[in-house]
């Protein structure tokens, strides 16, 4: 969809949201802040795990 | 690896009309790192993570997502950056995604106005976040001060995933892969 050259119903679509902003909605930033907290340590979690099963490859390919 | 780009610049290497840009930034979807305009002789710069958050705005605008969802999940991928700098030093978008090890991120949009993130290893099983219902909150200020007085000192209401699934009434849902889009990013030498 282009933001350029809008017509009258694209702008009316456009507008239909412009009540609300995550700026002015603390509620808001407060669940999303309490997503990204779980979505952060989810990503730590599988990281470590994705470095700790190279770490068990290598050592096995120096067993062999 | 250059660190910094102008609207002229970011313009050319998203393929993208610095009207866009511009517009995306007036409407608060994007907030320039390294320079904001205010008025004449002065110019927005941009950060590698404002090219990503650009990137990830204007697919989800080709999927007809209105700009405040795009600036609330713009602002999730933000705060996530923050949190997961906490844990591990030095982690940076677009840089940590672009990791070989890094787990794929996703944004989903239901057709209920419903946001969830995905998160997994890229072979393996992607696990659900979220829920939170945008067609409830984009309402008025009014009602939505009337809502937060009700519930002042009340917990997060954070809707409970059913097995990690999306809510049952979903039909259909827009994803935007937020590691693709991180990796495909052409940032220049």
């Amino acid at each position: 969809m282009s933001d350029q050259g809008q017509t009258p119903q694209g702008q009316a679509r456009e507008g239909s949201d412009d009540e609300w902003t995550v700026a002015n909605d603390p509620a808001m930033r407060a669940l999303l802040d309490h997503v990204a907290e779980e979505l952060a340590a989810e990503f730590v979690r599988l990281m470590r795990a994705a470095v700790a099963t190279e770490d068990t490859k290598e050592r096995e390919e120096e067993d062999r | 690896m250059k660190a910094e780009w102008s609207l002229s610049e970011a313009s050319r290497l998203l393929r993208q009309s610095q009207h866009r840009l511009i517009y995306l930034c007036e409407k608060g979807v994007v907030a320039p790192d390294l320079g904001e305009a205010h008025g004449r002789g002065t110019s927005r710069r941009f950060s590698a993570r404002n090219l990503l958050e650009f990137e990830v705005a204007i697919r989800l605008r080709e999927l007809t997502v209105p700009v405040a969802s795009i600036a609330a999940i713009l602002y999730a991928l933000r705060a996530f950056e923050a949190k997961v700098s906490r844990l591990i030093p030095g982690f940076s978008l677009p840089a940590g995604l672009r990791a070989t090890r890094a787990a794929e991120l996703k944004a989903i949009i239901t057709d209920e106005g419903r946001l969830y993130f995905a998160l997994g290893s890229r072979a393996g099983h992607m696990k659900l976040y979220g829920g939170i219902d945008f067609a409830q909150l984009a309402v008025s200020r009014r009602v939505q001060r009337r809502r937060r007085a009700a519930a002042r000192g009340q917990p997060l209401d954070v809707p409970a995933l059913a097995d990690g699934r999306l809510a049952e009434g979903a039909k259909a849902y827009v994803e935007v892969n937020v590691t693709r889009i991180a990796r495909d990013l052409d940032l220049g030498r």
